[in-house]
């Protein structure tokens, strides 16, 4: 049986006891000092016994810090958060570039968000600062929100970024590829493609030695047939696509040469998820070029095959990246089966509902896409499962910048502005 | 019956948060497409015995199944302590047009006449009147600048949000949202957010036309912006960040010009912008100390002048004292090197910061006063002289803060070793 991946840092019951129990009894302490220094006011305050007040060794029950944090007027997350907060975050610049590298080959959101926010934090340089919304914008760029992904990159750009910097150039240009391959459930808007246009170069063949310089590569090859094959591009180079897609197919042979490495496995899921994502956004065209249809399904089977069997290796180092390429694959499937009026009649699968079910708990943006509004329609037929109405209300997350997308201009609220200062 | 009834809502509480913890635990499954052992082995605990009895985790399972999920701590407390989703009443029948004005404008009043409880009373029942997108969004900005007033942050990031999510509203009620939001969050100190928040609504005003919203919005977020590159700009060899002070002057300089269009075109009605306009005054002071190195000695001078309300007994503009003690405190930490007189400088900034942030639950203050306070404290315990005991009334500012500001908790183990001492209690 494969042993679940150790999560790094992962409290045990073991470990952290001390700290937690020492940390909540700090609280307690202090809930005390606003109680003119009485314990036994402060134990009544949250309702418990001041004998088990005074002497917390056990690691305390959610209740508890709830009851805590509302005596002093902190949300129950807010007390736990005091409690739990890991201030071991490394501060050594080298360190956050270190895992900003790691992580952005590893396409880890959370990572990269923590990392971005402990480089905000550095005094040792101005560029710093502009470089942590760089990193915040690879984020975005990993959670499939590439328009964000782009504002951020843009701010970042008109702040100034640090000149011949290889990781800036790196992060900068992963979030713009990602940006014209289309956020994984909408596809690239007419503007971004014919921007893209103008501007869309393949790398030269570096010999592709590390995942970076192969996820460089494909990324190129990706958008030259995005922007190229785009529905809004009337006359096209039938060959120059057909050759793209077979480059693409190179690639996946090459990346899969190199696959049980480290290195090489995550080589082989970028390449496997660019192509795939390329050819679903081929196949949304719709087109008769029977030749390109099939070169590009081809293309799809076979990158989708590959994530499925890269994301069931559970040992894998780059288990998490897998499952997060795949489920980016799965949601793109439906979209291009969606733009080609292939959604199944009457009902969904039951196999295709849990893939799409785990997409959306990694993407949960992607609940709102219209897309899926319509499957979420089918699926209540037969069961009740709900994409837009999900269990959770992942939105508390809190990680979700609002972009900015102006209404209509409808009415106008009667409301005067004086909105003053408290003063 | 009061002992039943309690413990009725007890095991109300447990059993959702029961429901809630499995439910988090089949996603955290899914997610990492983990069988129940694997997960159990990532908790921490037995296959059979990852739901306690109570229903009430361990914060240690918490903590372990927020790694597990990806998400932060607060957001699996978030959905195991939430009550089931509160729908807000819908609007009563006779509700009108008539009802949300007079519910919002009073609600305006009330904050003024610092009733905040009544002021977000009244701006939930103005936004469950509203009767276009718009309107609710408003009333959702009034709530949240009453939940900030009240001292309570993260309400009022909630309220913007929310309003911020609401589709179909006007473009210059959205920037304002978006201002504010903008604003409070550089309050909490998330400067990074603060700062693309801002840039979005000042790129973006631009395309619109010009309405007295929107240019409120506009001065909301070049402050926001501003300060969000002024905080992020650090006390020791600040040569290399003048391009960044820069920025950051001309943000406020904008904001100053627009506030002083705002308070020319509305003269006659009951809006003020006097309190903002006097306080980027101070803040700018700090930032022309940081252009002109020539210029420190002149602001440190300037800025203790309005601290000390320039030796009047007359009170002035708490607010405006408040930002001037900031940028004094950060002067005085660049450019003054007799160490005497700095100690001096920045015990006056840090009891006018803690005067203000006493009298009017302003936690942005309350945190560069306990970061003034703990450098001293620092100090003193370097020089062997024990911490001293915490009062009621700080005490209260140390939760205040670390409930408010997220940014605050990175020193929360700092701050309960400095605080959390024994001294004083009595059982």
């Amino acid at each position: 049986m494969p042993i679940a991946p150790i999560i790094t840092n992962a409290p045990t019951r073991r470990d952290p006891t001390n700290t937690l129990a020492s940390r909540t009894h700090g609280l307690f302490l202090l809930l005390t000092a606003t109680c003119d220094g009485s314990a036994r006011t402060a134990s009544h305050r949250i309702g418990r016994d001041p004998r088990s007040t005074a002497n917390l060794r056990d690691v305390p029950t959610l209740g508890y810090i709830a009851d805590l944090g509302r005596a002093l007027g902190m949300s129950s997350s807010a007390a736990l958060d005091v409690i739990t907060h890991d201030a071991q975050m490394p501060h050594s610049l080298e360190v956050l570039r270190d895992s900003v590298a790691v992580a952005d080959i590893d396409d880890d959101a959370v990572k990269l968000e923590s990392v971005a926010a402990a480089l905000a934090r550095l005094d040792d340089a101005p560029h710093n600062f502009t470089f942590s919304l760089l990193v915040l914008a690879r984020a975005a760029s990993s959670r499939g929100e590439s328009v964000r992904a782009h504002e951020h990159l843009q701010r970042a750009k008109a702040l100034g970024l640090a000149p011949n910097d290889p990781l800036v150039t790196r992060l900068a240009s992963t979030v713009e590829h990602e940006f014209a391959l289309g956020t994984p459930w909408i596809c690239a808007s007419k503007q971004v493609l014919l921007g893209c246009l103008t501007t869309t170069s393949v790398s030269p063949w570096a010999g592709l030695s590390c995942a970076e310089s192969m996820r460089a590569h494909c990324h190129a090859l990706g958008v030259r047939v995005s922007t190229i094959y785009a529905p809004i591009v009337n006359r096209y180079n039938g060959n120059v696509v057909l050759e793209t897609l077979a480059l693409l197919q190179q690639s996946i042979d090459d990346a899969l040469r190199t696959a049980g490495s480290r290195d090489g496995d995550r080589s082989t899921i970028w390449a496997a998820s660019i192509a795939g994502h390329t050819a679903h956004r081929v196949l949304e065209r719709h087109s008769t070029d029977r030749a390109i249809e099939s070169a590009a399904l081809a293309l799809a089977v076979r990158a989708a095959f590959i994530l499925e069997e890269m994301a069931e290796n559970k040992a894998s180092d780059a288990h998490q990246l897998a499952c997060t390429r795949r489920a980016r694959l799965v949601l793109s499937e439906w979209t291009s089966r969606g733009a080609r009026d292939e959604l199944p009649h009457g009902s969904v699968d039951e196999v295709d509902l849990a893939e799409l079910h785990a997409a959306c708990v990694r993407f949960p943006a992607a609940r709102d896409a219209e897309l899926l509004l319509v499957i979420d329609q089918l699926a209540d037929r037969r069961r009740n499962i709900h994409f837009r109405h999900f269990p959770l209300d992942t939105s508390s997350v809190g990680i979700q910048m609002p972009s900015l997308v102006p209404g209509s201009r409808g009415g106008v609220a009667l409301a005067n502005d004086r909105s003053e200062s408290r003063c | 019956m009061l002992t039943d009834e309690i413990g009725g809502l007890e095991a109300a509480r447990e059993a959702l948060a029961r429901e809630r913890l499995e439910e988090l635990q089949a996603l955290a499954r899914t997610y990492r497409s983990w069988s129940v052992k694997e997960l159990a082995f990532a908790l921490g605990r037995q296959p059979g015995r990852l739901v306690p009895e109570s229903g009430m985790p361990k914060i240690d399972l918490v903590v372990a199944l927020a790694k597990a999920l990806d998400w932060p701590v607060e957001a699996v407390v978030d959905h195991l302590v939430k009550p089931p989703s509160e729908t807000r009443k819908s609007s009563s029948p006779m509700a009108s047009t008539d009802d949300y004005a007079s519910l919002y404008n009073e609600s305006l009043k009330k904050r003024v006449e610092r009733d905040f409880t009544e002021a977000i009373r009244l701006a939930v029942r103005a936004c469950a009147v509203a009767d276009n997108p718009t309107r609710r969004a408003a009333a959702l900005v009034v709530e949240a600048q009453a939940h900030e007033a009240a001292g309570s942050y993260t309400e009022a990031v909630r309220c913007l949000r929310n309003a911020s999510r609401i589709e179909g509203i006007t473009v210059d009620w959205r920037l304002m949202c978006d201002a504010n939001l903008a604003n409070m969050l550089f309050m909490q100190g998330q400067a990074t957010h603060a700062l693309g928040i801002a840039s979005s609504v000042l790129d973006y005003a631009q395309s619109v036309s010009d309405t007295a919203i929107t240019r409120w919005a506009r001065v909301l977020a070049s402050w926001a912006r501003g300060h969000a590159l002024r905080s992020s700009i650090p006390t020791q060899n600040h040569e290399p960040w003048k391009p960044l002070a820069r920025s950051a002057r001309e943000d406020f300089r904008v904001a100053a010009e627009l506030v002083a269009e705002l308070h020319e075109s509305v003269d006659g009605a009951t809006i003020y912008y006097g309190t903002m306009a006097a306080s980027i005054e101070s803040i700018t002071l700090e930032l022309d100390a940081m252009c002109d190195d020539d210029a420190a000695e002149p602001v440190v001078r300037r800025l203790l002048a309005i601290v000390r309300d320039d030796g009047s007994c007359e009170p002035s503009l708490g607010e405006r004292k408040a930002w001037a003690a900031v940028a004094l405190a950060n002067t005085v930490k660049r450019f003054v090197t007799d160490e005497m007189q700095r100690r001096g400088i920045l015990e006056v900034a840090s009891a006018t910061l803690r005067a203000h942030a006493v009298a009017t639950t302003n936690w942005y203050f309350a945190h560069q006063h306990l970061e003034l306070d703990a450098e001293r404290r620092r100090c003193l315990t370097g020089n062997g002289v024990a911490s001293r005991a915490l009062d009621a009334v700080e005490a209260k500012l140390v939760a205040g803060v670390l409930g408010q500001i997220p940014a605050a908790r990175r020193s929360a183990g700092e701050f309960l070793a400095l605080y959390g001492t024994r001294e004083g209690v009595r059982a």
